[in-house]
């Protein structure tokens, strides 16, 4: 990985860490929480994605349709062998972020905020399962 | 069992959820064989899904114990090395010389010894808190990690 790829790839992956790290705190009280637990999971899950194109590309996706990073990152899989299962989790997750931040319906503490929660977690962990550039990689804010 | 041994063995969960919450996504095992099968650590964390950052802990049920462990566990092979003992048992002389933090440190090079003090609260219940947190040791254990991971399964993961 280049040095300038490795920042940015650190930059981003810190981005998720705060959020996944938030998103923990808050759903101590998911009663008062669920919207923005719900949110930070995406946003989570989004910054983690970016991360790994960048240790792997040196580019992310910049596009608003946050599906076309999903896609860039099935292409990523392909050309590399991975199974792309994990990557189940950050579609369920990408497909609702306009409904979790600007949605006129409830959340449902289990259908949406914990299951949002759940994805984040399987997702995260299936990309450092298979992308150990992103693991190993010492932290920024160490 | 005695009581001292039950102590031990139910600290592991209060001092593993101390972890989990201050780590991304760690995989968790118990009484470790680590790093090679003939030696054994309390607790392996392997943080970022079993593919990150190793940390050791060693669970005592005394502090003073804990803290004439200390030579031991800065001999083992982790990233981020850790002492757990029962809050009850910290004497004056424990705790100022965790305070001071000098057996913390090694001779030479980075890195300190954490320090999570493990408390009984409402009933039976416990929880774990750092009272001084591990700076990062040198070291890379990728090769031995994957060996390890390859023939152990941890008691606990976010999979």
């Amino acid at each position: 990985m280049e040095s300038v790829d490795r920042a940015k790839m650190l930059h981003h992956r810190s981005r998720s860490d705060g959020f996944l790290q938030a998103m923990r705190v808050l759903a101590v009280n998911l009663e008062a929480h669920g919207n923005a637990v719900a949110l930070l999971a995406v946003h989570a899950a989004i910054s983690l994605g970016d991360a790994v194109m960048l240790a792997c590309t040196g580019r992310r996706s910049k596009d608003q349709d946050h599906l076309a990073a999903v896609d860039a990152l099935r292409r990523l899989c392909a050309s590399r062998g991975i199974d792309p299962a994990g990557l189940n989790h950050l579609s369920w997750l990408v497909a609702r972020k306009t409904v979790f931040a600007y949605g006129d319906k409830r959340l449902d503490l289990n259908d949406d905020v914990r299951r949002a929660q759940l994805n984040v977690e399987r997702f995260a962990t299936w990309a450092y399962k298979h992308f150990k550039e992103i693991a190993r990689a010492e932290r920024s804010h160490d | 069992m005695t009581e001292t041994q039950r102590l031990y063995e139910r600290a592991k969960e209060p001092v593993s959820q101390c972890m989990i919450r201050r780590l991304l996504l760690p995989s968790v095992y118990w009484d470790a064989p680590w790093p090679t099968p003939d030696r054994q650590v309390d607790l392996l964390v392997v943080d970022r899904a079993g593919v990150g950052d190793v940390h050791i802990v060693e669970i005592k049920r005394r502090a003073a114990d804990a803290i004439k462990a200390i030579p031991q566990v800065m001999a083992i092979p982790a990233q981020y090395k850790w002492i757990a003992f029962y809050a009850d048992t910290l004497d004056r002389k424990t705790e100022s010389a965790i305070a001071k933090r000098k057996m913390l440190f090694p001779d030479k090079g980075p890195g300190c010894v954490g320090v999570i003090a493990i408390e009984r609260t409402t009933g039976s219940a416990m929880e774990a808190r750092i009272l001084v947190p591990a700076e990062r040791f040198p070291g890379s254990y990728d090769e031995e990690l994957q060996l390890f991971s390859a023939t152990h399964k941890p008691d606990i993961s976010f999979e």
